[in-house]
């Protein structure tokens, strides 16, 4: 990860990690105080449902009083009391529920039958005992009772707030048991009152409802007897709402908080990271040679100081190679310079001595005069000849000709080459391992040179005899042609000198045959490396590239 | 003059006065008020005494039962047997054509418009659903499929009216005034016009007593000398497939048949635990068999919305079949509706009232359709209208009504007659065969 990356990550708890402090003691302030504001709401409706049922109980016993008190129910008993048929009263409960705003009405003879019904007059006729049960309550005041009501979908039974009291005809005796139901009608009233939710619970289950408060709710449940109660439900969706509002706008906050986090790390990071990252430039062209790499990225303090390190350490660096490179191209020339002093300097002595010996012998007037200067004669003109090979070979190494370069078949060449090795001397064998159809570009007549070269010290290192193998292959783009032969082999200490000018293993040797065939190896792109071949021998390996539209 | 002259001198200008009242008269506006819903226009809807009787008034059938349960002519000249099995219904006197008499009738057997009082033509042959191929220009021939003596009386049956302002009365879109009609085949009414209206019990018994009406029909305490027979029959018809085999049990077990007529049904109500109404068999006094266990189904009974006495009866079913566990949902509807209900089958329980005819056979045939036992026709009517003799008949009818009363999905629950009060303007209506009051006979004694 790039420092840069690292230094954004780095800042952002610096905005979330406040708002991740702050906002869940916000939140629970806000909801403790939205709480008791809507416990405070419930508690009114609560006290205020309460009331509405005291003031119904209320109506119910009034009602029941003034029924009692009534010339039509006393008629009613006086009927009965007369011997008329039952059915002559059986309308009568719904005319007085209604005049007295009931809805639970029936009237019942002493043994519990129901004569006439307001709110089920299909009961006429039967018993209803869990109604009449009403009689025997000693308080006159309302309570509840579950009572039969009927309605499209069949009968059930609904609470109801009733009371009981009795007529007295002579000696027939009428039950009147009337009171409220607990309807959806009472459900809506409540609900209007309160501002809440109703629900009439009876069963174990919702019987009734009215209003609405949107979920979550916060309920209280008003105890009206055994199973009975009146369940209200104030919205705390709103409460909700606004601890929801809260956690959105510090989720705002906090992503606004992370935007400028970031563009403000991105910013600090850029700073930062600018002048390390030009310094980390500037090492890796540095360490790809390119000496002249500078850093020219502004920064202050310590990453200023380590900019000018840097700078100083680079020009410093520069300035020791070059001298380094100076100091070995001296070094080179002055080996050179002594390897040609003495290269030019052997033969200096004997044809000083030779012309030495005739000096004496022509002061002496030495009969031998004619012998000598024969002999040394021969010498100095082997000396002097010697002394022109060497300055050829020195010309022709510092002159080598720019190759003149062709479509050149290797094994064709080789085979050319091999053929003046047809007939090796004795003890010597050549085995020409050739791949056909390599090409390359090249002069022949140089790379005839190099060749010829390899395979003449590939049979001069030899004396006693032995195998001279040649190959040519291709691979990884080149041409490879290797001499390899069986003699006493390079040692490694000195394989990486035998390139260089006038070094030289052999008697005789010039020291300039590898130095030429390594340059014209390079100077077709390739390269000469020496390496030992498994046996013990040497092995002279010819690179050359290939052309691109060949390489494999 | 002497007292007992004086007596005589008064007690005959009463007698002159009584005879003057009851002189018929012709003219006047008879104001009919009927206790209840109107009345449906199509004949074979008019399921109540009190339907039929308005329905009477502008679609009669071809004939009408006396008394005696002869038949007069109304719309026919003559009805003349040609064969055994054969009919001739003579129509030269009526507006009434025999194609349009024909297919009234077809129309009985109709899908849109099936009703039970079909079972009435059952007897002819293809059960009186190609008719409209035996007319004359002046005359109806039928033939009958097997022997059924008492088909010229059923002819006279109310369902089987002819719509087309063939009666005493022509009525217009609103049904009201009434005209007479001075072409009726029976001769013109007295009264020139008849005021029909509808209200509910206590409003039409206040028009009756403030005398803003001269007739009441359907309410309080009959008036006629003598009563009428109630042929009104009400059943509870139950879907087996639907509500279970055990709902008629549960029911019997359930309803006291006197305590509805008692409390929920208008009089003259009385029970009925046979198939027929007690005026057409004896009642069995059947005991209360004991109650299947308590089973717990979700059913609807549906009922007329036009009759309160149907309602009562729903609401009490309801209450007692919910303390044998069943939840029963109530659901009113138009007779039309409740009709088409019936004939496809697609009901739980219905209420079902039908007049039935006064007579023990066609009843019998009525009811067995009623129950969806069509396929029953056939082997039931062949044997009976077999039998030459009355009284040989209507015995082998109530036998045959008594062996199938536990087969049949239809539970008889009351039979209702037509209370009429009539106010001291007219004298107190006849009845005919079928208990309806002789409307269309009334005039105005001032």
């Amino acid at each position: 990860m790039r420092l840069r990356t690292r230094l954004m990550i780095a800042l952002l708890p610096l905005a979330v990690v406040p708002l991740a402090v702050v906002l869940p003691v916000a939140q629970a302030n806000l909801r403790r105080t939205l709480s008791r504001e809507l416990e405070g709401r419930l508690e009114a409706a609560h006290a205020a449902a309460a009331a509405a049922l005291d003031k119904r109980a209320e109506e119910v016993r009034r009602s029941m009083d003034e029924l009692a008190d009534s010339a039509a129910l006393e008629e009613v008993a006086r009927t009965l009391h007369g011997g008329a048929p039952p059915a002559r009263v059986a309308g009568q409960a719904t005319r007085l529920m209604s005049a007295r705003g009931l809805t639970v009405l029936s009237l019942f003879d002493a043994q519990g039958t129901t004569v006439s019904s307001g709110h089920l007059p299909a009961r006429v006729g039967d018993p209803d005992p869990r109604l009449f049960a009403a009689s025997l309550w000693k308080d006159p005041a309302p309570s509840w009772a579950l009572v039969e009501r009927r309605d499209a979908s069949g009968i059930r039974e609904v609470p109801a707030l009733v009371a009981a009291r009795a007529v007295d005809y002579g000696r027939v005796r009428v039950w009147a048991v009337g009171g409220a139901y607990l309807d959806a009608s009472l459900a809506r009233h409540l609900a209007g009152l309160t501002g809440t939710r109703v629900e009439l619970l009876w069963a174990g289950q919702v019987q009734e409802s009215a209003g609405s408060a949107a979920p979550p709710v916060l309920a209280r449940v008003l105890q009206l007897g055994d199973g009975v109660g009146v369940r209200l439900a104030i919205s705390s969706a709103a409460q909700r709402e606004a601890e929801a509002g809260i956690t959105r706008a510090f989720l705002g906050l906090a992503v606004v908080g992370v935007l400028l986090t970031l563009l403000l790390g991105f910013y600090v990071a850029r700073r930062i990271s600018r002048s390390v990252e030009a310094l980390t430039a500037g090492a890796q062209r540095v360490a790809g040679g390119d000496l002249d790499a500078k850093v020219t990225a502004r920064a202050s303090g310590e990453v200023g100081e380590l900019i000018g390190a840097f700078n100083q350490m680079t020009q410093q660096l520069r300035t020791q190679t070059e001298r380094l490179v100076a100091s070995e191209r001296i070094a080179a020339w002055q080996d050179v310079a002594r390897r040609l002093a003495h290269e030019l300097k052997n033969p200096l002595t004997p044809i000083k001595m030779s012309l030495e010996t005739l000096l004496a012998a022509r002061e002496l007037n030495s009969p031998r005069f004619g012998e000598l200067f024969g002999e040394s004669a021969t010498v100095i003109l082997e000396e002097v000849e010697r002394l022109r090979r060497t300055i050829d070979e020195f010309s022709r190494f510092a002159r080598l000709p720019k190759p003149q370069l062709e479509e050149v078949a290797l094994d064709a060449l080789l085979g050319q080459v091999l053929a003046l090795y047809a007939s090796p001397r004795a003890g010597v064998t050549v085995v020409p391992q050739l791949q056909p159809g390599v090409t390359v570009r090249a002069d022949p007549d140089q790379l005839t040179q190099v060749l010829l070269n390899l395979i003449k010290n590939a049979d001069e290192a030899m004396p006693e005899g032995g195998t001279i193998r040649v190959r040519l292959r291709t691979g990884k783009g080149q041409a490879v042609i290797e001499v390899e032969d069986t003699g006493k082999g390079i040692p490694p200490e000195d394989r990486a000198r035998v390139l260089e000018p006038y070094f030289t293993q052999k008697e005789g040797g010039t020291g300039l045959g590898l130095s030429i065939a390594s340059r014209i190896c390079q100077e077709h792109g390739g390269a000469l490396e020496v390496d030992g071949a498994p046996g013990g021998g040497a092995l002279m390996r010819v690179v050359l590239p290939l052309p691109e539209s060949v390489s494999p | 003059m002497s007292q007992p002259r004086l007596l005589l001198l008064a007690g005959g200008a009463l007698a002159l006065t009584a005879l003057g009242a009851s002189r018929p008269r012709y003219g006047g506006e008879l104001r009919v008020v009927v206790a209840g819903s109107p009345a449906p226009e199509d004949p074979a809807l008019a399921d109540t005494p009190a339907d039929a009787a308005i329905s009477w008034l502008t679609a009669p059938a071809l004939c009408r039962l006396d008394a005696n349960l002869r038949p007069a002519p109304v719309l026919t000249d003559e009805v003349t047997r040609l064969g055994p099995q054969r009919l001739r219904i003579g129509l030269g006197g009526s507006r009434a054509t025999p194609a349009a008499i024909a297919e009234r009738w077809e129309r009985l057997s109709r899908t849109a418009t099936l009703s039970p009082y079909r079972a009435l033509l059952y007897p002819l042959r293809d059960e009186g659903r190609r008719l409209t191929g035996r007319v004359t220009d002046d005359a109806l021939e039928l033939s009958l499929a097997f022997p059924w003596p008492d088909l010229e009386r059923s002819l006279c049956h109310p369902a089987l009216g002819i719509p087309g302002n063939h009666g005493a009365f022509l009525s217009n879109r609103a049904r009201t005034p009434l005209l007479a009609n001075p072409a009726h085949a029976a001769g013109r009414p007295f009264v020139d016009r008849l005021l029909l209206a509808v209200a509910s019990e206590r409003d039409a018994a206040r028009r009756l007593e403030l005398n803003q009406a001269e007739v009441l029909l359907g309410a309080g305490e009959d008036s006629s000398p003598a009563p009428p027979p109630a042929l009104s029959a009400t059943y509870l018809a139950y879907r087996p497939s639907r509500v279970g085999a055990s709902l008629g049990r549960s029911v019997e077990a359930a309803i006291d048949r006197a305590d509805l007529t008692r409390y929920f049904v208008r009089g003259p109500a009385v029970p009925m635990s046979a198939l027929l109404p007690p005026a057409l068999m004896p009642q069995p006094t059947l005991a209360r068999p004991p109650p299947p266990a308590s089973e717990s189904r979700d059913v609807t009974l549906l009922y007329d919305a036009g009759l309160d006495d149907q309602r009562a009866v729903a609401e009490r079913l309801q209450v007692k079949l919910h303390d044998r566990g069943y939840r029963v949902a109530l659901k009113a509807l138009s007779r039309g509706e409740l009709r088409r209900r019936w004939a496809q089958g697609d009901f739980d329980l219905m209420l079902h009232a039908v007049l039935l005819p006064p007579l023990p056979g066609p009843a019998l045939a009525v009811v067995l359709d009623l129950a969806g036992r069509h396929d029953l026709l056939p082997t039931e009517l062949r044997p009976i209208g077999a039998l030459a003799d009355p009284a040989e008949r209507d015995a082998k009818v109530r036998q045959r009504a008594e062996a199938l009363r536990e087969t049949l999905p239809l539970i008889p629950l009351y039979a209702q007659g037509l209370a009429v009060r009539s106010s001291s303007q007219i004298l107190p209506p006849a009845s005919d065969g079928q208990g309806l009051p002789l409307l269309d006979d009334l005039f105005l004694v001032r």
